[in-house]
């Protein structure tokens, strides 16, 4: 066998994430010395990275035609065959997971192509070797992390999430995934506060500010969500969505006649947005103008029958104006679009209460009380307890 | 505590000579000086006009998630509930408010397409997308990992002492 690999310092700019770079000092070293396994294995794992399978392929081969054991190079090579579709590899990637010298590749790619064929809980012994082989990797703690909240068990997700926050704080997805778990738990002041430490390093991220619209509206903090609503109007002033999110902030934090503003130049870029219809009638009626705010909804739901925040309102409106078999067609219609809408179930159980029908009342409610919306699932529990469901 | 929030003025740049006339061309006829632009704002975008007093009730607004979110959402579907001057819906000797439309805290809440198939971006900004973040971030690993080759490195050793600082190291100290 040749004498030491000289891969060392390519091995470090690698890590570093310097990809390219490491991948043209692992080439220059290969064309002194082509049987330096260091740096085959380490130009693989740089084609990996950058998914050009089949350089990587000419690559761990030769490693295996000089060590025809090496685990992490026949790992690779089943996980790359698993890619393309050949579903036996797997078996060997398994296989390769049970040897005595099995390190962390052979576990990573075990654990990965495990979770794409679905077998979650094989995936998590398999990742879970792999986080003991390298307890720095951020990736194995967010696969981890999805893992875990794929099966609801929150709590450990944010354990591991957390960690790769700790361990990859220059990349936004760790953070995102994190704000995720936490809203999951009904925790979203925490999320926020992970959202808010994560844009002290990446100011200009646009989906962590928008994370920061949603999470703080959540925690009930408005002003945080203002804050980052215009940042991302700073950061793209062309994107509608934005000076809606806005104008969904200043709502929140009382500020009417301002979301009011910004609403009617949002529907001026997108004028057939029920979303944007709908806010504005909300705001035309607090400001007192039931008449112009019902016309805007009854134009909206003819463009829109299956918006869901347009049908309840109509509802609300035609209870208030005492007809409960009117205020359920659009309701049942906005159903057939959203048939897991907690609000319209909820809406629909008053109408059909109201009318005398208490026996579909008491089936819409109870679809209501599944809602993960604490207010829609109380509410609904209170109205299955008043028609003694 | 929302009026018109100046912005900074973009620094001027040193490099650049100061217009006037020495910096025209000799043949070029003078030009009158270009009408200074009004200080930048966000007011067109961002500010708001003096706008007329709000008098209405305080919306009371509660948040709360359509849905639960799952492993890999783009969004969150966060939903926002005007709850004041709810109507009382009278049930025999109990009422209960009917609930208001929610409004959506995103225009594009809803189903999302495909990783890669979504809408072209709106303004110019790269979208993006949780689908193909999660593998670029999963792919990371191949480069990143800090387990070895397997091999001996030798003198390239992955350590942050050099092969000369190993060597001075082993030295005798100069007395």
């Amino acid at each position: 066998m040749a004498g030491p690999s000289k891969a060392g310092p390519a091995l470090r700019l690698l890590r570093k994430g310097q990809v390219e770079r490491a991948a043209e000092m692992f080439k220059k070293l290969l064309q002194q010395d082509p049987s330096d396994i260091g740096c085959q294995v380490g130009l693989a794992r740089a084609q990996m990275a950058r998914k050009r399978y089949e350089d990587a392929q000419v690559l761990l081969r030769q490693v295996l035609s000089q060590l025809p054991d090496h685990g992490e190079a026949q790992s690779h090579l089943a996980f790359i065959d698993f890619q393309a579709g050949n579903a036996p590899a797997l078996d060997l990637l398994k296989r390769l997971t049970l040897s005595r010298k099995a390190g962390f590749f052979e576990f990573f790619n075990a654990g990965t192509a495990l979770l794409q064929r679905g077998d979650d809980q094989g995936a998590m012994v398999a990742l879970e070797r792999a986080k003991a082989a390298d307890q720095k990797s951020p990736q194995v703690r967010v696969a981890l992390g999805r893992l875990h909240m794929k099966r609801g068990e929150h709590r450990e997700a944010i354990t591991e999430l957390q960690k790769a926050v700790e361990l990859a704080p220059s990349d936004p997805l760790p953070v995102l995934l994190l704000s995720q778990a936490f809203a999951a738990t009904g925790d979203a002041g925490h999320g926020a506060d992970a959202v808010g430490k994560a844009l002290l390093t990446q100011p200009q991220s646009i989906p962590l500010h928008e994370r920061m619209v949603e999470i703080s509206l959540l925690a009930g903090w408005p002003q945080k969500a203002i804050k980052s609503a215009m940042a991302l109007r700073q950061l793209n002033r062309l994107n509608p969505n934005y000076a809606y999110m806005h104008a969904v902030a200043m709502l929140a934090s009382g500020l009417v006649a301002e979301a009011r503003h910004i609403l009617e130049g949002t529907l001026q870029k997108e004028p057939k947005s029920p979303a944007v219809r709908q806010a504005l009638a909300q705001v035309m009626r607090l400001s007192g103008e039931e008449q112009k705010a019902l016309a805007l909804l009854e134009e909206t739901h003819q463009l829109s029958p299956g918006d869901p925040g347009v049908a309840c309102d109509l509802a609300v409106a035609y209870l208030k104006a005492g007809d409960p078999a009117k205020a359920q067609r659009p309701l049942k219609r906005a159903l057939e679009d959203n048939p897991a809408h907690g609000v319209l179930h909820y809406d629909l159980a008053l109408a059909q209460a109201r009318a005398g029908d208490r026996a579909a009342a008491k089936a819409s409610a109870a679809k209501a009380q599944g809602c993960p919306d604490l207010l829609v699932s109380e509410l609904a529990q209170a109205l299955l307890g008043t028609l003694g469901g | 505590m929302y009026g018109l929030i100046p912005k900074m003025a973009a620094p001027s740049d040193p490099k650049k000579p100061p217009p006037g006339p020495a910096s025209r061309p000799a043949a070029a006829a003078p030009a009158p000086a270009p009408a200074s632009p009004p200080a930048r704002t966000i007011s067109g975008e961002l500010g708001l006009p003096a706008l007329s007093r709000y008098t209405g009730p305080d919306p009371k607004v509660v948040c709360g998630l359509l849905k639960a979110p799952g492993p890999s959402d783009q969004v969150l579907e966060v939903v926002a509930h005007v709850t004041v001057e709810a109507l009382a819906v009278s049930l025999g000797p109990a009422a209960l408010p009917a609930l208001r439309g929610p409004v959506r805290s995103r225009l594009d809440s809803g189903p999302q397409p495909p990783a890669g198939e979504g809408p072209p971006p709106v303004g110019g900004a790269a979208a993006f997308e949780m689908e193909l973040a999660i593998t670029r971030f999963h792919d990371r690993a191949y480069a990143v990992s800090r387990v070895g080759p397997g091999v001996p490195l030798g003198d390239s050793d992955e350590s942050t002492v050099t092969g000369l600082q190993k060597v001075a190291w082993k030295l005798p100290r100069p007395c």
